[in-house]
């Protein structure tokens, strides 16, 4: 019954009335953010992340989680509306939705998509939940060498599942471990890489990375290209999806959250690739499959529980083992590290209340979202009228505001100018950036793993193929490169054969 | 030159750069042995592995087949000096004209770099902003900035 005293607990955390408050402003303003085009959970959270300083701990995750599945919500509104996804994981929902919400339907894609994410969001919080016991259990028999090993496969797998050119995105992740090393090495003390700043002696912010990359960055590319969208409608008029809506989204929003949930949990997994798989999926299996891309209300049903089933579930890796699968779980980790949280497996056992408490506010956040959000779908609306010209300088104020409150330092909000140029750089030379933020994350941690392994084998580095379960990890991560890599070249050759031709 | 692919020469050679940088600077800390090694040994040889990756990208470029599509070096000069600009600037006037005035000089400057600029409701948003955040941040959550400028504190 460890199982219903766990949950008990994150219950009795979650359910205090200032916790509920933090999950209900949390889901709030993650949807307000989420809502404005070209804003997805990432510049969401980034962006709010500085109100959360102030708080306890697990009210501060809490608030944050309710940001993160607030601001997917806000997206999926964005795209089915306005044809403009907030992030990759809604770009499917671009597809169908906005064909039905032209087709007059916009109101059932809306309440299709938020039952299906509300429905995907509590099973894959119950898989967190029953994996989160066995897996830590798991982690703790982790030694340097299979942690280190199990940060290899995690960046193999993000590498893997985001990337067009595997080697850029290798180079990403190892310009992210450098640029992570900077600062005070805290084997020896030694400050590395600071170019004589001061400021530059605890390391550079991740949120300073994230919010530049994610927020300025991405603020520089939008301005580049044109952003006409256009509002289907002012008004939605019936919420109420028919009979056969519901018939034929059901079966869909189950096998989107199967395969969401699944696909979440594996390292550099998460909700983007979820989506995708899932709209694949339907074009296979769907008995309505030839409708998909004209307003078939599985193509927002699948992708939309997907991508909800994996966000919760890419929380396990996170919270378990510490390993951030995708850059929003890099933002937790950067969170829980400044409220002096090191994730992993201990945080289970040391801080039973966050951990569960956190779980279950996961819950309560799903489904506050969607009793708050469809009854509020007008206001959404509105919101998506205020033109990018104004919204931009609003997004880059919170930003600066944001990156100078974590250490009150005006040399960080010129840190920050400088990592929106290098970010739109990357970006003109199609490096992808996600890749540099967990490398930068995991720097420190892989460095010292490695140390500790080296320093345990006295110099000798076989025992990270010689430990059964280090070699396991080592292999997983191989074998994904391998599966990668494989229909890559054959495609190539395919084409080096077709050229002949 | 004409059918090489640009884009990733000019990537891959930034990373050997990065990458070299690197190893070059690791090289001022103490290496250690193996068994346990200093600071300078994890950045050297991720800076070299940096650097290699770099080479094999550049060389992959110019054994490509394809050249790049038009157009890939085009930045917007506007949006860029004004977004940048406007941070740079309201990093330098913070601390010295408060809160208030640097959102709207962050405003304002930022929405030069949008070509359908008017300055009406850019003027507004910049009031609503500068006073909300000082609401929220300053008043709100305890933000240590001045609001006002030096002169009048």
């Amino acid at each position: 019954m460890q199982f219903v005293d766990n949950l008990a607990i994150g219950f009795s955390a979650a359910l205090t009335l200032a916790n509920l408050a933090y999950a209900l402003l949390g889901c709030l303003l993650g949807t307000l953010i989420g809502v404005l085009p070209g804003i997805g959970p990432l510049a969401a959270i980034s962006m709010l992340l500085p109100l959360t300083y102030a708080l306890e701990p697990t009210s501060a995750l809490i608030m944050l989680a309710g940001i993160y599945y607030g601001a997917q919500y806000g997206g999926s509104t964005t795209a089915i509306l306005v044809n403009v996804p907030g992030e990759v994981s809604s770009v499917v929902t671009c597809l169908d939705g906005y064909r039905m919400a032209r087709q007059g339907r916009a109101g059932t894609a809306l309440s299709v998509a938020a039952v299906a994410s509300l429905f995907a969001g509590c099973i894959g919080t119950l898989v967190l939940a029953i994996l989160a016991a066995p897996l830590t259990e798991l982690a703790f028999k982790f030694g340097p060498a299979e942690n280190f090993s199990l940060m290899v496969l995690g960046l193999v797998g993000a590498i893997v599942f985001t990337a067009d050119s595997l080697l850029k995105a290798v180079g990403m992740v190892v310009t992210g471990l450098l640029l992570g090393l900077v600062g005070t090495d805290v084997n020896s003390g030694v400050i590395r890489f600071s170019f004589g700043l001061p400021e530059l002696a605890d390391g550079i912010g991740f949120i300073i990375v994230a919010m530049s990359f994610f927020g300025i960055t991405e603020i520089l590319q939008n301005l580049e290209g044109n952003r006409d969208h256009k509002l289907v409608t002012d008004s939605i008029p019936s919420l109420w999806p028919t009979r056969s809506d519901v018939r034929r989204a059901v079966p869909a929003a189950l096998r989107g959250t199967v395969l969401g949930a699944v696909l979440g949990v594996l390292p550099g997994g998460g909700a983007a690739i979820a989506s995708f798989a899932a709209y694949a999926l339907e074009k296979k299996v769907s008995r309505h499959a030839a409708e998909l891309g004209g307003g078939a209300v599985e193509g927002v049903a699948a992708p939309e529980a997907a991508n909800n089933a994996a966000a919760q579930t890419s929380f396990v890796p996170m919270l378990t083992l510490g390993l951030p699968s995708n850059a929003v779980m890099a933002l937790m980790i950067g969170a829980m590290m400044i409220h002096n949280i090191q994730p992993g497996p201990q945080v289970m056992t040391t801080n039973p209340t966050l951990f569960w408490g956190l779980i279950a506010s996961m819950w309560i956040g799903n489904l506050m979202l969607i009793v708050l959000n469809l009854p509020m779908v007008g206001l959404w609306v509105k919101l998506l009228t205020v033109p990018y010209r104004i919204l931009f300088p609003a997004i880059l104020v919170f930003c600066m505001i944001g990156v100078y409150s974590i250490n009150t330092s005006v040399v960080d909000i010129y840190l920050a100018a400088g990592f929106a140029v290098l970010g739109l750089i990357l970006v003109k030379l199609q490096f992808p950036l996600m890749p540099l933020v967990l490398g930068f994350v995991l720097g420190p941690l892989m460095e010292e793993h490695f140390r500790r392994t080296l320093v345990l084998s006295h110099g000798d580095a076989s025992v990270l193929f010689s430990r059964p379960l280090s070699l396991t990890l080592l292999l997983l991560a191989f074998a994904l490169l391998l599966a990668v890599l494989v229909p890559a070249l054959r495609s190539k050759r395919q084409r080096a054969f077709q050229s002949q031709l | 030159m004409a059918r090489v692919q640009r884009r990733d020469f000019v990537g891959g050679v930034l990373l050997i750069l990065v990458g070299a940088g690197f190893a070059i600077a690791a090289q001022r800390y103490p290496f250690g042995s193996l068994a346990r090694f200093g600071p300078g040994f994890f950045p050297f040889w991720l800076g070299i592995v940096l650097a290699g990756l770099g080479g094999l990208l550049a060389a992959s470029a110019l054994l490509g087949r394809e050249g790049d599509e038009p157009g890939f070096a085009t930045i917007d000069a506007r949006s860029l000096a004004a977004v940048i600009g406007g941070v740079v600037v309201f990093g330098f006037v913070l601390t010295r004209l408060g809160l208030l005035l640097s959102v709207v000089i962050l405003v304002l400057m930022s929405s030069l770099g949008s070509r359908d600029l008017r300055w009406p409701s850019t003027i507004a948003a910049a009031a609503l902003l500068a006073a909300g955040c000082c609401a929220v941040f300053v008043y709100g959550l305890g933000l240590t900035v001045p609001v006002l400028p030096a002169v009048l504190r």
